[in-house]
């Protein structure tokens, strides 16, 4: 199912943006191509306002550990995952987010044009937020990349895309 | 146009507001939002009536609400909604009357006749007229508002009660029945519910049943008397619970809202029972919202037994944990399908009163309740529920979450526009806790309620109710604070208005919104930053493809709306942000169809490139005249500060040639323009677009112009000039400087007008600044600046003419000569009465500047004396000027003295710097520079090939006579031990015969001939240097002080040799003179210059020129014989005495060596040979000053000459070796001739 993944910095900037389509399945319709990046800008607003729920009434899935403002001797990240935040459609929207305050927003397409959300498999996408999120702590690492800026390395890129037909590809 | 849909919109009168007589706008507005204001009435305040269904005192709590608004376009559209629901309506008519000359009753049926629908209409007087008190005729002012409002009121609820009765006997048609196709069904864009409730276990609904049910509401709406069908058939039921739904609808909208509760209940319960879903939608949101309006007035009720009936009682009882349902990305799925509803909860079917329930709750869920009922309806032909009906619904409960979120219990303004609706002040704390409403949504709630209209295809829609939607949706996202969201609605409404052939009455009314909209976006989005002109705007990046998404939709927006002016100024925008992300195609369209053809449409519309120029240069043309230099004057003499520190070395003093600080300078550095000089004019014009730049106009600033002009009409010949799409290009054009400036001017901007728009001041920008450069200033660019100085005109001096031949000059080394030179000022007005000759030979310019860092101390000596002399004394004129008047001439006189010219001096300049002082005492002057090359060619005269030193002896000093003659004594005097021969050969390379002589002290020759090309040695008896003098402790002369100390490298020694060879030389050079004539006819004279010829001196000479060097000990060595045959011995004796200067240990033995050499070779023997045989030891240990001297014996066994020395301590070596010669005995030679 093709989906559109993208990191947003601080000022709602795009960091990196990616398009994952895979050739035996459909592509993005040249319409909603176009609509995708507002689709997601605008599902910000909720990730942002589930930021700061102490007791989200999310959560992901089995995760019972609190929401993004969890106990400090908690070590996992599993609590930077969102779960699905949003959908427009029949397009769903899932969110991370990074404890520098990096935004990780993905929008999921089904590949059947009946307008039933598209079901999100948790696990596979946590993961894929999970890895994607250690790559990019790796770029900030890099002594030439300054914070909120894009991501243009193609290694990220090739990386990024690999996890994607890791976890996203079905 | 913004819709409003508060829950409680179907408990409101829809009141139309009509201007009759003469209105202001605004002063009718103010009316309306007078009223609006007033919107309440108690039905306690209203008088009674007699109708038994509305009459106030049945429920005194209750209220009538009043929507008083004043367009009927929505009811227009809404016709087939009236009989389901009723609210739609719009009930009363109220005519705001103001300085209207017909009567009232005129008036009002007039009123009645243009709007027949309304059952209730009225007049409403504001002028202040006395006016009887008729029936429906009010005057605001006599009357208060308040009491109008609530006389208002009876008045409608008369004409309800009439109405209602109107009602009783029609067949109540579903919408779909009566719009027939026109109407938007709802279409859930994901499968309907009914598959998954219809396997819900507990429904008593089965298929067949279903089918029947739906035969026979298509029956029913055929029938034309349902009432009076006595049979109690299903479809008898259910038009009565029709009709008792709609009397809970007239209930709530006469504000009796117990009453209304019960009919909903009742309504519902036997629709329920006969599936008549659309109704049972529609009763159960009438009963929602009876409750909510309960709950309003504080009145406890009892939750009607339908609603625990198809609800789940657990999700609204009142308990502090409420019970939330878990989200998760399926969870979302599980909330849309129906509860199990009547499953094992049918045995509570008991009372539930109102104040133990979670109101919000409760209607949130009668809501999922509702949506779920229309949806399935939507599978019926004809019993189906309309889209907008749908929308509006869950609009509806979303912003009632909203408020909820936003409140902590129902007040006023529930039933106030949005817009008007503020959080509430009072904090959770003014209530226990328990029913504050702020708890029990959260705003993603409400973001998936009202996500629920995107399963919608609201594209289908007719486009009014796309607007209402969007809207209404948009100013919730709004009130939650959903900024992107917002914005996001507001661009899904802009494009679904945009392809559409969507009526221009439709884009009117929006005309005044809708840029309003527009830029509502552009900030959302940040389109609105200004990257030109902030420096921390075009650091950080952004999405740029959003932004240039919205920037071209409010293009189309404008254009749709033929806006030329908007349109212009988002084209603009897009261009000048978001080039970069144009194509050629999009920028070309953009620039010709957008902004060329807007361009004219207003006069202070400028270029909108604020870097459009570059660069900006002033060049002189390169075949003009010299332009004179400003020179301080008063600079010659010395700062007092530089003397301070003279002695302190600085390094970096003499480094500004390749220095930055050098650099600097030169960047600081004015040009100056003569006035009335010409010269070109070159500006650099940047196009970081991808179309060609037109430039048709560029001029001068107004204070710049006062200085310098364009030339004739080059600016017409030059314009318009293109600059292609995405480069930087140059122009030229001639200009001339037409007025003196007093300081240097500086040119910062330049009037460049681009394609026919008026000419505006662009700055020159010569670079971009990071973002980390300075943080002071948040300006984008640096800008820079052209310096100028325009100056008087100034003399001009001209090398006219010199004596030499082609200023080619031929002199024989040694001599000297005079020539002339004529200068002349040209300048007709100015005075050079500022002149400083100056000098260079070739010597001093072919040196490098670092020349003296690799030499010797003695022989920078040389070179330095050297060029000391060029300086100083090689070249000067004689007779120098004050002052060359204006117009006039003047000759100097040179003199060149070659008498100690080096022989690569070839040419030299005489330079001339000059100009005209205004004043006497004037620090500066703008000097210009004349230079005046002359080529020399020296000719070697005399010259000293050798020069020697000899020792002398006795016999030599008796037997020559060619010696120089002491003026005073003669030679014969000389002591041999402390004289020394100089023999110096000179040498005539000339083509002429000479007369030279030589002088060295008191000794003089005689004058001698030397012929051409011959050579002739002098030699000169000269007296050793006295042994007290130290040469070796005077150090050798610096002429040029201030060099960094850098050592020579050189140990003691052989410094200490180095000083005695220089001074020797010094010595020599001082004391030796040689003048010369030769026999032509011009007599020509000279002197010879004896340093270029003069080596440097080895230390032979300077030990015998210098004999009695400080040793402690002297040795005289002497020997019986001189001369030996083979076989005799001979005896050396060594005596050693110290000498008087040096105090030793008189005592003390000192260890005496004979060292004995060949004399032929030179080499020491070594001690033990074949030729000598020693009787004694080569060395000895002996006391100094005793009469015993040291004794050695020697039996030469091989013929030759030998020289004996002496060595004491191996450190002190005797000065007068002994020389003895052995020889065979005759008689041996004899037997070997034989």
């Amino acid at each position: 199912m093709p989906c559109y993944f993208a990191i947003i910095g601080a000022l709602d900037n795009p960091i990196y943006e990616a398009e994952f389509t895979s050739p035996q399945f459909n592509q993005f319709p040249p319409e909603l191509k176009e609509l995708n990046p507002f689709i997601l800008h605008a599902s910000l607003d909720i990730l942002e306002d589930l930021q700061w729920q102490t007791h989200p009434q999310s959560g992901a899935g089995t995760e019972t550990s609190g929401g993004f403002l969890r106990s400090r001797h908690s070590s996992s990240n599993s609590n930077c995952y969102l779960g699905k935040i949003d959908h427009f459609y029949g397009l769903a929207i899932t969110g991370y987010l990074s404890y520098g305050n990096m935004k990780f927003v993905m929008v999921h397409s089904s590949n059947s044009s009946n307008g039933t959300p598209v079901p999100i498999d948790d696990v596979a996408v946590k993961s894929f937020y999970q890895e994607v999120h250690e790559l990019y702590v790796k770029t900030l690492m890099n002594p030439f990349y300054k914070l909120n800026e894009p991501i243009t390395s193609p290694v990220f890129d090739k990386r990024v895309r690999l996890l994607a037909k890791k976890y996203l590809a079905k | 146009m913004a819709q409003e849909l508060p829950l409680v919109d179907p408990a409101k009168i829809r009141t139309l507001l009509v201007p009759i007589g003469q209105w202001t706008r605004s002063n009718f507005t103010e009316k309306v939002e007078a009223l609006q204001e007033r919107f309440e009435a108690r039905l306690v305040d209203i008088t009674p009536i007699e109708d038994s269904h509305f009459n106030p005192q049945g429920f005194p709590q209750g209220r009538l609400f009043f929507d008083f608004h004043t367009s009927l376009f929505e009811a227009e559209q809404s016709l087939f909604l009236h009989d389901f629901e009723l609210y739609r309506k719009t009930f009363v008519v109220i005519g705001l009357v103001n300085a209207e000359a017909q009567k009232p009753e005129i008036v009002l049926d007039r009123l009645q006749k243009r709007y027949p629908d309304p059952i209730s209409h009225n007049l409403l007087y504001f002028d202040g007229k006395q006016l009887s008190q008729d029936r429906n005729i009010y005057c605001a002012s006599t009357t208060n508002l308040e009491t109008i409002v609530c006389d208002i009121g009876r008045d409608f609820l008369e004409a309800l009660g009439r109405y209602y009765t109107s009602y009783k006997h029609v067949t109540l048609r579903s919408p779909g029945a009566i719009g027939g196709t026109s109407i938007t069904k709802t279409s859930l864009m994901r499968q309907p519910s009914v598959a998954i409730s219809t396997s819900a276990s507990a429904r008593v609904t089965s298929n067949p049943i279903e089918s029947t049910v739906s035969n026979s509401i298509k029956r029913s709406a055929s029938l034309k008397s349902l009432a009076l069908n006595s049979s109690a058939s299903s479809d008898q039921h259910r038009a009565k619970a029709r009709q008792t739904k709609i009397l809970g609808n007239f209930k709530l909208l006469a504000g009796q809202y117990l009453d209304s509760l019960n009919s909903f209940a009742e309504a519902a319960t036997t629709l329920h029972k006969y599936h008549d879903y659309i109704w049972l939608g529609s009763a159960l949101e009438g009963l929602a919202l009876s409750v909510v309006l309960l709950t309003y007035l504080r009145v406890s009720f009892q939750i009607p037994s339908i609603i625990s009936a198809i609800c789940s009682v657990k999700d609204f009882e009142n308990s502090s944990a409420s019970a939330v349902p878990q989200r998760n990305s399926v969870s979302s799925a599980t909330i849309q399908s129906p509860r199990n509803s009547l499953s094992s909860k049918s045995s509570r079917f008991n009372v539930i009163e109102s104040h133990t329930v979670a109101i919000p709750l409760l209607i949130k869920c009668i809501s999922d309740k509702v949506l779920h009922y229309y949806e399935m309806s939507t599978s019926h032909n004809t019993e189906y529920a309309p889209q907008i009906v749908y929308c509006e619904h869950i609009l509806r409960i979303a912003r009632f979450m909203a408020y909820c979120h936003s409140h902590n219990e129902l007040e006023r303004d529930l039933f106030k526009p949005s817009y008007f609706c503020e959080p509430s002040k009072a904090s959770g704390l003014s209530l226990n806790g328990t029913c504050s409403f702020k708890e029990y949504f959260s705003k993603m709630d409400v973001c998936l309620t009202a996500n629920r209209l995107f399963e919608l295809q609201l594209k289908e829609m007719n486009i009014f109710s796309q607007i209402k939607v969007y809207t209404s949706l948009a100013v919730l996202y709004r009130n939650l604070g959903f900024k992107r969201k917002y914005a996001f609605i507001l661009r899904i409404l802009l494009v679904s208005l945009l392809p559409r052939n969507v009526s221009d009455s439709v884009v009117s009314v929006l005309d005044s919104d809708h840029h309003d909209i527009l830029l509502t976006l552009i900030q959302a989005y940040r389109i609105d930053r200004q990257p030109e002109t902030l420096i921390n705007d075009a650091a950080s990046c952004t999405w740029v493809t959003i932004q240039k998404n919205i920037l071209m939709l409010a293009i189309n927006m404008s254009a749709k709306t033929q806006n030329k002016q908007k349109v212009r100024e988002f084209s603009l925008m897009l261009l000048q942000k978001y080039s970069h992300a144009l194509t050629r195609s999009e920028q070309l369209n953009l620039f010709r169809n957008n902004i060329l053809p807007n361009i004219n449409d207003q006069r202070n519309f400028s270029y909108w490139d604020p870097f459009l120029l570059r660069r900006l240069n002033i060049i002189q043309l390169e075949n003009h005249r010299e332009v004179p230099r400003k020179r301080h004057i008063a600079s010659q003499k010395p700062k007092n500060s530089t003397q301070r520190h003279s002695q302190v070395f600085n390094p970096f003093k003499d480094l500004g040639v390749r220095d930055l600080t050098d650099k600097s300078k030169n960047q600081d550095m004015v040009a100056e323009f003569l006035l009335g000089e010409s010269a070109e004019l070159v500006v650099v014009l940047q196009n970081p677009f991808k179309f060609d730049l037109e430039i048709t106009q560029l001029s001068f600033n107004k204070c710049d112009e006062d200085f310098v002009k364009f030339l004739g009409d080059s600016v017409r010949r030059e314009l318009p000039f293109i600059v292609k799409p995405n480069s930087m290009a140059s122009v030229h054009f001639p200009v001339i400087f037409t007025k003196k400036t007093d300081a240097a001017h500086e040119i910062t901007e330049l009037q460049v007008g681009v394609f026919g728009l008026p000419p505006t001041l662009f700055p020159i920008v010569t670079a971009e600044k990071s973002k980390n450069d300075s943080a002071s200033s948040g300006k984008r660019a640096k800008s820079g600046l052209f310096k100028f100085h325009v100056i008087n005109e100034q003399p001009q001096i001209e090398f006219v003419s010199s004596t030499l031949d082609e200023n080619c000059i031929m002199m024989l080394d040694g001599t000297k000569q005079t020539f002339d030179i004529v200068l002349r000022n040209q300048s007709l007005g100015k005075p050079a009465n500022y002149l400083e000759f100056t000098h260079v030979t070739n010597v001093e310019s072919d040196m490098s500047a670092d020349y003296w860092k690799k030499l010797a101390p003695d022989d920078l000596f040389d070179v330095e004396k050297q060029l000391e002399w060029t300086q100083k004394k090689c070249i000067k004129i004689r007779n120098l000027p004050k002052e060359i008047p204006a117009n006039s001439s003047v000759t100097l006189t040179v003199d060149i003295d070659a008498s100690q010219a080096p022989f690569q001096f070839t040419k030299f300049e005489i330079n001339l710097m000059y100009g005209c002082k205004t004043e006497e005492s004037s620090s500066s002057v703008y000097a210009k520079s004349l230079s005046m090359p002359f080529n020399i060619s020296l000719r070697r005269s005399l010259e000293v090939p050798s020069l020697e030193v000899m020792p002398a002896s006795k016999e030599l000093l008796e037997t020559e006579g060619s010696f120089l003659q002491h003026s005073h004594s003669s030679i014969q005097t000389l002591d041999t031990n402390s004289s020394a021969l100089l023999l110096i050969d000179i040498r005539n390379s000339w083509d002429e015969n000479a007369t030279v002589s030589v002088h060295f002290r008191d000794f003089h020759s005689n004058a001698e001939t030397l012929c051409s090309h011959s050579t002739k040695r002098f030699v000169i008896p000269i007296t050793n240097i006295h042994p007290s003098v130290n040469w070796g402790a005077k150090e050798i002369p610096k002429l040029v002080g201030g060099r960094q100390f850098v050592s020579s490298g050189l140990t003691r020694d052989q410094l200490i040799a180095m000083r005695r060879s220089f001074w020797c030389r010094e010595m020599l050079i001082e004391s030796l003179k040689c003048d010369w004539k030769f026999h032509n006819t011009t007599k020509t004279r000279g002197t010879v210059h004896f340093r270029q010829f003069l080596d440097k001196i080895d230390p032979r000479t300077v030990d015998i020129l210098c004999q009695h060097r400080d040793v402690p000990y002297h040795v005289t060595l002497s020997s019986s014989k001189a001369k030996v045959l083979l076989g005799e011995s001979v005896r050396l004796e060594a005596k050693v005495s110290t000498s008087e200067t040096h105090i030793t240990d008189e005592h003390g033995l000192v260890r005496l060596e004979f060292i004995i050499y060949n004399r032929r070779t030179g080499l020491a023997l070594p001690s033990s040979n074949t030729r000598l045989l020693y009787n004694g030891q080569l060395s000895c240990l002996t006391s100094p000053n005793k009469d015993n001297p040291a004794v050695l014996s020697i039996t030469p066994i091989d013929p030759g000459d030998y020289e004996v020395g002496c060595c004491i301590n191996s450190l002190y070596f005797n000065d007068q070796p002994q020389y003895f010669r052995v020889e065979r005995p005759i008689s041996s030679i004899l037997e070997e001739v034989q």
